[in-house]
């Protein structure tokens, strides 16, 4: 079971929150709707000082995942600053491979390839880009480990 | 060394109540005689109707461990010193020898009657008996094994030696550099003095840390007896 | 050597026992004690900070034989070299160990439940320790790297 979907630019902002928990199957207003909550500034501070921690532990260490007794998220740093989460349930696998796949197949072809998409992110800028958001949902939904 | 009870309710005419006090006789047979039959025998629920003779008083080492561990606390509060609070706990377990020998006493002699014939434990009058006593008797009713080792001084005619290469009292404390020589057996070493001192064989008593590779807690029991007992031992029965 | 480091927090979060297992032939650098210190501190605050953010659960988590009563706060962190497991106890004290990789969860959990019973026996009988106090116990840290070895 896959709760939630966040991209994170490399300004700290949420660029795009998308949430399969509240709405099954998840519905055109879901997207985007909790970037500038709370919970999004918690998650991005716990992943930033995680990830500081693990490094300083261990040179060179990259943070894969990490798990509470409820749910495990599992993240992925781009080279420039971007970090994909996804929230899913606690006993999930790896999920890694999907987030190689969102971020290679999906982002850099219809965000990054994209002329009209701004290259950095500016303030309260999200992700509105509608292959995005649908290639993005079809990945996800069709993963083994979405119920 | 014994179990302490929690809950404890009066019975009319079952042993002495002290809630209640002396009661008269006719009462406590009356009440004796509306007992239906022998079998319906209500427990013992005072510690004087209890039987001294248990087979089994164990207490678990935690609690003992615990309990231990806020005496030392509370005689290290009062005490001004390393020596002051040897002799706090030395005096602490001082109070139960004396009272320990008598109770030990009678157990062996319960153990001794049932299984043989013989008359049971006699009084030691001998240094050696009673310190053979103490190394094995004494330290399996409490701690459950034998002393590990017994020896007499080489240089001094009144010190003797005992042994034990893993106290109880000591297995989970772990003494701060700054307390060097203290060992916390100064306990035991008290409970040995009043036991040594009620059987009329005056002496002190004190707890030496002797580390080994294989036991780094292993202790030594000083018995350093006085000037008139060696000299009785050697007026009685020749040196 | 599977278990690489060890670390015990109190209820406040302070660092009162740190050890490392050979720590350069591990990966594991070796900080300051400052730097503990601060790591223990942001491990504390992290692990109370994921337990907010989880998400209307639709799916009820297992029940826990292993005495581990960490059921919303953070439990795992798994990263390329490590993982790190977080172990509550009762009374609010964490004990958080950092493990190889190949190490299976139930492995560190029971390792964990050994360290706890290593502390409340050599370091709650010991009349010298003061409650949530760095553990200076000599006994509990030759313990500790016995059973280090042994797992």
């Amino acid at each position: 079971m896959i709760y939630s979907f966040w991209i994170f630019d490399r300004h700290c902002n949420c660029i795009y929150n998308r949430d399969f928990a509240q709405h099954k199957p998840a519905s055109k207003d879901t997207v985007n709707r909790n970037n500038d909550k709370d919970e999004a500034k918690l998650l991005f501070g716990a992943i930033f000082s995680m990830s500081r921690l693990s490094s300083k532990l261990s040179d060179g260490n990259v943070l894969q995942s990490f798990r509470t007794g409820k749910y495990k998220a599992h993240l992925k740093e781009t080279a420039t600053g971007l970090r994909f989460i996804l929230i899913s349930d606690s006993n999930v696998g790896d999920l890694s491979g999907l987030l190689n796949q969102l971020y290679s197949d999906l982002y850099l072809n219809t965000i990054v390839k994209n002329g009209l998409s701004p290259v950095d992110f500016k303030e309260g800028m999200v992700i509105k880009n509608m292959s995005f958001i649908n290639g993005a949902d079809e990945l996800i939904t069709q993963n083994g480990d979405f119920i | 060394m014994s179990r302490i009870l929690s809950s404890a309710k009066p019975i009319q005419g079952i042993g002495y109540d002290p809630l209640i006090g002396p009661q008269r006789v006719e009462e406590v047979e009356a009440s004796a005689n509306n007992s239906t039959s022998v079998d319906h025998v209500t427990p013992p629920n005072f510690n004087y109707d209890r039987n001294l003779h248990r087979m089994k008083h164990d207490v678990s080492l935690s609690s003992f461990s615990f309990l231990f561990c806020e005496l030392v606390s509370w005689s290290r509060e009062r005490a001004n010193g390393i020596q002051e609070l040897e002799k706090r706990l030395n005096g602490l377990g001082y109070t139960i020898g004396l009272k320990y020998l008598e109770l030990l006493g009678l157990r062996e002699n319960y153990i001794t009657n049932t299984t043989t014939s013989k008359n049971g434990l006699n009084r030691d009058i001998k240094i050696i008996q009673m310190l053979e006593f103490i190394h094995t008797t004494f330290w399996k009713a409490l701690f459950g094994k034998t002393a590990d080792n017994l020896e007499r001084s080489q240089d001094n005619v009144c010190n003797y030696m005992i042994t034990d290469n893993d106290p109880l009292a000591n297995r989970y404390i772990s003494v701060p550099s700054e307390f060097q020589n203290f060992n916390c057996s100064a306990f035991v070493a008290g409970i040995i003095e009043g036991m040594l001192d009620s059987a009329y064989f005056q002496a002190d008593v004190s707890a030496h840390t002797v580390e080994t590779k294989e036991n780094p807690n292993r202790t030594v029991f000083l018995i350093q007896f006085d000037e008139a007992v060696i000299k009785r031992e050697q007026i009685r029965f020749g040196s | 050597m599977k278990v690489l480091s060890l670390y015990l927090l109190n209820k406040s979060g302070g660092l009162i026992y740190q050890r490392d297992f050979n720590p350069e032939s591990n990966g594991i650098n070796k900080l300051s004690s400052n730097d503990y210190l601060i790591t223990a501190g942001t491990l504390h605050s992290i692990h109370a900070i994921v337990a907010g953010l989880t998400p209307p659960v639709l799916y009820p988590i297992q029940e826990n034989q292993t005495g581990n009563q960490n059921q919303t706060g953070l439990f795992q962190v798994e990263t390329e070299k490590f993982n790190l497991f977080i172990y509550q106890t009762l009374t609010g004290l964490k004990i958080i160990s950092i493990v190889q990789k190949g190490v299976s969860q139930e492995t560190a959990t029971r390792f964990m439940a050994n360290v706890h019973s290593i502390y409340s026996d050599y370091v709650m009988k010991n009349p010298f320790y003061t409650l949530d106090m760095p553990i200076k116990c000599q006994l509990f840290s030759n313990k500790v790297l016995l059973l280090s070895e042994a797992s």
